[in-house]
């Protein structure tokens, strides 16, 4: 569990905030906070102007059914035990009890439809799903009782590039369609520039840069934005690099020139992410 | 020119045994590994990648069978070698460096001795050498103060520090031929960025020969030389990285290059529907089912075509300008995520959270 220090943050009504950093840079724990499932030091909570308190089991009804989360493994986070239906069914009961059985399963039917999943699937068991299945399971399940606001945990990095892309396709067409608002934590600039409008870079527990995602990323202002910038490897950065004709041709091929100092490499060791800002890793931007 | 080929895979096919009959996870794969050049190997999870880079090894695991074809090390058929001859080129010749690399390392031994053992086994050192050359090898890979790491066990570091020791036991006897199996994944970005920095580094410095297997795209476009893209257990294109990843000509290759979400530019990421299929397809284009190009001259078994270009495709429709035209180019998109939804800041917030410090683990009752 990684500390958090007086950190403070809003998001708006269709809104997308993400949060990166690396591990142990607190990005889960703020999750976990909101979600309701561990109690901050200090701070307060409000959703919609009214403060709400952060233990989950002191939370109404309804401020449960408006913050859900989707985590990072679906092969944890859904009973292995219980069919696809069961799992989706079981919050629409508890949330929306003035729901009879027809009414339970248009809606389930409709939320299928949105994030593209076969309704013959409900009958299944999570173990027959595919890894890009199962994390959709995971957000009709936070989805089904129409929330204000969905938390998601690194939703997307368990998953092949190819099913990545096709969730993010699926959250953007879902903004679109219902003005969903998501906290998004990740560890991807790429994923980030994909879903989010604004985000928080964090470093073990301070926020070190806010902003607009798309000026974060091309004009950081931290030093640590920029690390975690540069660290993202940028074919069309390293073509220009390698087709450049310079002038100061000297006989050390082009590959070559920009490589790592290693003792800079010792240098920042012991710490995680720090002191490495003023380097630029090989033929990464 | 090209330069003489270390490694290289003749028409490998191979399976695995499912029940009575044996699921084909190769087909017919050529795969040359050029001396002093670094290939990468990409495409999505069930393509046969790492069953392929284990090939390539000499490496057969429990339950594969070998279906045909052979790989030559030099000149020399290394497989079907008895474990025992393959032991001559393991670690000296060819070194195998695995993605989970925690698991490469031995948690009961202590750095120094499974460092030093790879010197004295692969370059006959005796053991006080063998101990120098690990600390001196440690410290190339940045481990800080090396001698006191290698009085100390694995679980002592972090998972970077973990994937650089394991990286310097592979690297350090200075193997001929590198097959590093997506060596970087589940490691922070910038952990990453400093290990694919170091691989490369100590891979050009010691003028090693390399296949670096991966599925993102544009980390091997700009860590390798050549690429090839493996889909269904078969190539299906061949040619330098920058060509390969800048002006794809398989219409997998530019639904991998479109699937990857960029951080500078807003293009919109797109995802290849479907799934690759449990086995190899040898009767028609395996790729037909999700590619938006298919056309009647799909059904027919494809070969890999080496174009008047010089790329090798295997797509019957290779060239034609309406897949040109459908590759996502950077400059075309302007920034999709932000655009048309609501302004930042909005007056009156959903959620809002203030202050908020959470010092040790405090988890809140049901």
């Amino acid at each position: 569990m990684t500390a958090l220090h007086d950190l403070s943050f809003s998001i708006g009504p269709g809104e997308v905030v993400g949060v990166v950093g690396e591990s142990g840079s607190g990005k889960s724990t703020l999750l976990r906070a909101l979600a309701g499932l561990l109690t901050p030091r200090a701070g307060t909570l409000e959703v919609n102007g009214s403060a709400v308190p952060w233990p989950c089991g002191r939370r109404s009804q309804d401020i449960r059914r408006e913050i859900q989360i989707v985590f990072q493994n679906p092969d944890a986070s859904l009973n292995p035990r219980q069919s696809v239906g069961a799992i989706i069914d079981h919050p629409l009961r508890k949330f929306r009890p003035g729901l009879d059985t027809d009414q339970r399963r248009r809606r389930i039917l409709e939320v299928f439809g949105q994030l593209r999943l076969s309704p013959d699937l409900l009958e299944r068991y999570p173990a027959a799903l595919s890894g890009g299945q199962r994390q959709r399971v995971a957000l009709a399940r936070a989805l089904i009782a129409d929330p204000a606001v969905v938390l998601c945990d690194e939703i997307t990095s368990a998953l092949d590039v190819s099913v990545q892309a096709s969730i993010l396709e699926l959250l953007g067409e879902l903004r679109r369609a219902s003005g969903l608002a998501m906290i998004f934590v990740t560890h991807d600039l790429g994923v980030l520039r994909a879903v989010a409008d604004r985000a928080l870079v964090l470093e073990a527990g301070h926020v070190r840069e806010t902003g607009v995602v798309s000026q974060l990323l091309e004009t950081p202002r931290h030093e640590y934005t920029t690390t975690l910038v540069r660290s993202i490897p940028d074919p069309a950065a390293h073509h220009a690099e390698q087709h450049q004709g310079g002038s100061d041709e000297t006989r050390v091929p082009r590959r070559l020139r920009r490589r790592p100092r290693l003792d800079g490499l010792r240098a920042g060791e012991a710490g995680h992410g720090r002191g490495r800002a003023g380097r630029r890793p090989l033929r990464y931007r | 020119m090209r330069p003489p080929v270390l490694l290289s895979a003749h028409g490998l096919s191979a399976g695995y045994r499912d029940g009575a009959g044996i699921r084909q996870i190769l087909a017919d794969v050529d795969l040359d590994l050029p001396e002093n050049r670094i290939v990468g190997l990409a495409g999505e999870s069930g393509c046969g990648k790492s069953t392929l880079a284990l090939a390539m090894a000499g490496y057969r695991p429990p339950g594969l069978r070998l279906l045909g074809g052979s790989v030559t090390f030099r000149g020399e058929t290394i497989t079907g070698l008895s474990t025992r001859r393959l032991r001559r080129y393991w670690g000296r010749r060819i070194a195998y460096l695995p993605q989970d690399t925690a698991t490469a390392l031995n948690p009961a031994l202590r750095i120094g001795r499974q460092i030093a053992e790879v010197f004295q086994l692969h370059k006959g050192l005796d053991r006080r050498d063998a101990l120098a050359a690990g600390a001196d090898m440690l410290g190339r890979v940045g481990i800080g103060d090396p001698e006191r790491a290698m009085h100390r066990y694995p679980h002592e570091f972090s998972g970077g520090q973990q994937q650089r020791i394991a990286i310097a036991i592979a690297l350090g006897p200075g193997p001929e031929v590198v097959i590093l199996d997506e060596p970087t994944t589940g490691l922070d970005v910038t952990v990453q960025a400093l290990v694919n920095a170091l691989i490369v580094d100590l891979i050009r410095a010691q003028r090693m020969t390399a296949l670096y297997v991966s599925h993102n795209l544009a980390l091997l476009a700009v860590l390798c030389d050549e690429l090839r893209i493996l889909y269904a257990g078969q190539v299906v294109e061949a040619g330098s990285a920058e060509q390969v990843y800048f002006t794809p000509e398989h219409p997998y290759t530019s639904g991998l290059v479109a699937a990857v979400p960029h951080h500078l530019d807003g293009k919109p990421v797109r995802g290849i529907g479907g799934t690759p299929p449990q086995s190899v397809v040898l009767d028609s284009c395996a790729f037909g089912p999700r590619c938006g190009f298919r056309a009647e001259g799909c059904a027919v078994p494809v070969p890999l075509a080496l174009r008047p270009n010089g790329r090798e495709v295997r797509c019957v429709r290779a060239g034609e300008p309406a897949l040109a035209a459908a590759r996502v180019t950077d400059a075309a998109f302007g920034n999709g995520a932000a655009a048309g939804l609501p302004a930042p800041g909005n007056p009156a917030p959903l959620l809002a959270a203030t202050g908020v410090s959470v010092s040790s683990p405090t988890l809140a009752g049901p």
